[in-house]
């Protein structure tokens, strides 16, 4: 590592912060206009329907005023971030094929390793695009699809080649589960979030470009303790990330899908917009994990909806230890008899960090049942908000609702607000709510100094235990890092 | 449920919503081609004015699109096309009858 790097690090307190030097195939000017709409759209080589789609959702994004609650999001300035850069020719059908220094973040985040370990496929973007996109051969010959959705949206003779080189499967194969996935790509994008839902959803639909795209054929369980996974990589300062992931479990179908994000840290802001659809069928099961440790400079603004047919499950793990700023709320749409959501959310507010998250449950089906389990630390005069809604329709009968939000404060300087909102229209519901707001205990803290540990130690093995019921679901070599990176960010909580 | 004139055919223009209160109920309206649409004047999704949408089509289906949030409808059926609504839209029958727009309420 150079000592530059480890310097940066140190100071920051960030373990990701380190940059490779801007050597991009094309970078779009700062600002966002028509033209940079339609220079993206040709870069991509898209269709004219895509490019439409694109313009008509920057006129929204023109129109729609910015929210007037929630985080501050006054000092963002749409005309200092750079909307598109394309860092590599083409994408990479080895880890051996990226450029030196691109290759060289990954094998820094240990990616390759993860995937040769314990993934079932992987995808990496890095700025705007995706650099390398992999699935087990097994799982393709299934008919399972994990692609950029630039291939989603086309999937062109072109691709359906390289997919069919890379994965080391027929040509045959590689159409026909290309195009099957295409018809319901087709079917399902922009459903589940339209662009006019909300000002940064407009965003994103007017520049999205990266993300994933997943089909789960019929019938097709993959192992869920073995990921599909995205890692999204800024490097660029004053940088804009649009991913948008589009994932269709089909009936009797299941995935898990796991993501990671950093960045370095610069003084100037960068904008992560993303938007997720999830789209779970008939009996399908959904787990979409997000581990989100952006850097400082960071704002981290994302639409993530899934909708849940009859005795579908979904279940968001969503950890936030980064960003300046984050609004998100992935929520669950109980559309089907019998449907399911479980959602799980951490959040961790440090100095200068602002994590304003939740979750939404709406139960528009009867004999659904949602939980929401949220946990949050605030230290250093961060401050964390948790925000939940669980709307029963008074259609749905016999539905099951749980909230628990729990929030700790390891200082006088920091805050946290819980805001809930259950609103019960049918009469057969059963709907329960807890929450809790504490400090560390001086009594552990005294007990666990008493057995050797420092106070510093004590303070971090206090604050893993509280977030343990949640981080014990991720896998098992996520859950060792998430655990190193809070021990770390607690280093200096003392004094 | 009686049919009940609501407007003239000469009110509209294709693709253009315009909106009726009958009976204090607010009815919204619509020609596409040669057919004439109607259904409540609110999003099943937060209440706004669906009289303010657009008209747009997909694999031959009118659809009907909520200009505050992007919900989307089929006006043939009422069926939810795109969240973030969960209730289908109340459509009603309508029949065209020398120039007038008659609708089953």
């Amino acid at each position: 590592m150079e000592n530059k790097d480890r310097a940066r690090q140190i100071v920051s307190g960030y373990k990701y912060d380190f940059k490779d030097p801007e050597e991009y195939v094309y970078k779009e000017e700062k600002g966002l206009n028509e033209n940079v709409i339609k220079n993206i759209s040709k870069i991509k080589k898209e269709l004219q329907w895509v490019t439409d789609f694109r313009l008509k959702s920057l006129g929204i994004f023109n129109a729609k005023k910015m929210p007037t609650w929630g985080a501050d999001l006054s000092k963002i300035n749409f005309d200092e971030i750079c909307y598109y850069i394309k860092p590599t020719e083409k994408l990479a059908r080895s880890w051996e094929e990226m450029p030196d220094n691109i290759k060289k973040t990954w094998d820094r985040l240990g990616i390759p390793e993860a995937e040769r370990k314990f993934l079932s496929g992987v995808g990496v973007q890095y700025d705007s695009e995706t650099v390398y996109h992999k699935i087990l051969k097994d799982l393709a010959l299934k008919g399972v699809v994990f692609v950029d959705p630039d291939i989603g949206l086309n999937p062109t003779e072109e691709k359906i080649e390289e997919m069919a080189e890379t994965l080391d499967i027929s040509i045959d194969v590689a159409r026909r589960n290309l195009m099957q996935a295409h018809e319901k790509f087709k079917e399902f994008f922009s459903t589940v979030v339209p662009p006019r839902d909300n000002k940064f959803a407009a965003l994103n639909s007017s520049v999205f470009s990266g993300g994933s795209f997943i089909y789960v054929p019929k019938g097709v369980k993959l192992n869920m303790s073995m990921p599909l996974q995205a890692y999204f990589r800024i490097n660029a300062s004053n940088m804009g990330q649009f991913e948008r992931t589009l994932i269709i479990a089909d009936e009797d179908s299941e995935v898990s899908y796991l993501e990671g994000c950093t960045a370095p840290v610069y003084s100037k802001q960068s904008l992560h917009a993303a938007v997720v659809e999830v789209v779970a069928l008939r009996n399908a099961k959904v787990r979409y994990t997000t581990i989100q440790n952006w850097s400082s400079d960071v704002y981290n603004l994302v639409t993530k909806r899934a909708v849940a047919y009859e005795n579908a499950t979904v279940e968001w793990v969503d950890c936030n230890l980064g960003s300046s700023v984050s609004m998100k709320y992935p929520s669950v749409y109980l559309v089907g008899k019998g449907a399911k959501a479980d959602m799980l959310s951490v959040a961790y507010a440090g100095r200068g960090q602002h994590q304003d998250v939740g979750n939404k449950a709406i139960h528009a089906a009867s004999e659904t049942s949602s939980r929401i389990i949220s946990k949050s630390v605030s230290k250093d005069g961060g401050k964390s908000t948790f925000r939940a809604l669980v709307r029963i329709e008074e259609d749905a009968d016999n539905c099951k609702t749980t909230t628990e939000c729990s929030a700790l404060l390891l200082d006088e300087k920091s805050k946290t607000d819980t805001i809930p909102t259950i609103e019960v229209n049918n009469h057969t519901a059963s709907a329960n709510h807890e929450a809790s707001v504490g400090r560390l205990s001086e009594e552990a803290l005294f007990y666990l100094q008493s057995r050797g540990l420092s106070d510093e130690e004590a303070r971090a093995m206090i604050v893993l235990g509280f977030l343990n019921p949640i981080v014990k679901t991720l896998p098992l070599e996520y859950a060792i890092e998430f655990n190193k990176l809070i021990e770390m960010s607690m280093e200096g909580s003392v004094g | 449920m009686k049919m009940i004139k609501i407007c003239n055919l000469s009110e509209f223009s294709d693709n253009n919503i315009i909106s009726k209160i009958v009976n204090s109920k607010n009815i919204a309206l619509v020609k596409i081609k040669e057919q004439v649409f109607a259904f409540d004047d609110e999003c099943t999704h937060e209440k706004y004015p669906l009289s303010h949408g657009m008209i747009d089509e997909n694999n031959g289906n009118p659809i009907l699109e909520c200009s505050y949030h992007g919900t989307k409808f089929n006006l043939k059926s009422g069926k939810v096309v795109a969240l973030p609504a969960t209730k289908p839209l109340k459509i009603y029958k309508t029949e065209i009858k020398q120039g007038e727009v008659w609708v089953e309420l």
